[in-house]
């Protein structure tokens, strides 16, 4: 399921009448007037819900003999929401690009030629520098604090706050005394 | 005719009620389907108020519900034109329109004839 079906059927779901007519074709599959007299509402407003939950793909109509009959269209409802957050949408590919724009932005305010200028004030720019720091070290492969310290040396002189901060934020890991990126 | 004004005035808020209502129970589309009867009150009600200030009094009910009926007459052309296109949304809201204003109409006839009656005693 897409993302603007999703919100689509989320917002007909929204609905306290809708949810009494799934309720009821959960049971069986109706007719506009047998969910009216059911659900003390006037066809045409049945109509006018079974329409928007059509519209949403949760409901099928099909014609027996002079009826047309509604009936509930099970598989979306077994479409776990997790997956549906997960599929990758428009809107997440710019949230992407927007975050590769900020984060090129922030490397070149912070470095000039390879070297940090100084390490950010704000948190979200730091963890920035750090990570492109941390591009220079294999990720999985171990490192001694000596080879750790001349890398950084490589970008900033304070070595001991970069690696300090490197490893608070999450970017490299300690194991007694070798130092490993993660991934 | 001021009692068609209260009564108008009072079938508004009883929709108004109905209206809050539905919105509480998480009814939001028929809420709105309210609206459009409460909106369609306004409209009897305007109508109403615009020809008495126009129209001489003995005039009054036959201009006004000729208007009624010009009204009627445009929404039962614009159900029939939905219907032929099966288009819900606009034939729910076209059969509310008609609803609320047959309700106005039959209203203002009811009283119109009550004081006729009243001053034929």
């Amino acid at each position: 399921m897409v993302e603007e079906e999703a919100i689509k059927l989320f917002k007909c779901l929204a609905d306290k009448s809708r949810m009494q007519i799934l309720k009821s074709l959960m049971m069986e599959d109706m007719y506009v007037e047998r969910l009216a007299e059911r659900l003390g509402l006037t066809p045409a407003t049945i109509s006018f819900h079974l329409k928007k939950l059509e519209d949403a793909k949760a409901v099928t109509s099909y014609k027996d003999q002079y009826y047309t009959m509604y009936s509930l269209q099970k598989e979306v409802f077994m479409t776990r929401i997790i997956d549906i957050i997960r599929e990758e949408s428009d809107e997440a590919r710019e949230q992407q690009r927007r975050e590769e724009n900020y984060r090129k932005k922030v490397i070149s305010a912070f470095f000039e030629y390879g070297r940090l200028k100084a390490i950010p004030a704000q948190r979200k720019k730091e963890k920035i520098c750090l990570e492109e720091i941390a591009g220079s070290f294999e990720i999985g492969k171990e490192y001694d604090e000596k080879e750790v310290n001349s890398i950084i040396k490589g970008f900033f002189d304070d070595y001991c706050t970069i690696r300090r901060d490197m490893i608070s934020e999450g970017i490299m890991q300690r194991k007694g005394t070798v130092y490993v990126r993660k991934k | 005719m001021e009692n068609f004004v209260a009564c108008i005035d009072e079938m508004v808020k009883a929709l108004m009620a109905r209206e809050q209502a539905l919105v509480q129970s998480d009814r939001k589309d028929e809420a709105n389907m309210i609206k459009i009867q409460i909106n369609i009150c306004g409209v009897c009600k305007t109508i109403y108020e615009v020809v008495c200030r126009t129209c001489a009094a003995e005039d009054v009910k036959e201009t006004y519900l000729q208007k009624l009926d010009s009204l009627s007459d445009t929404w039962t052309a614009s159900l029939e034109k939905a219907r032929a296109h099966d288009d819900i949304e606009k034939i729910v809201a076209e059969e509310l329109k008609l609803e609320a204003l047959s309700n106005a109409r039959n209203k203002f006839l009811e009283l119109s004839n009550s004081v006729v009656n009243a001053e034929g005693r």
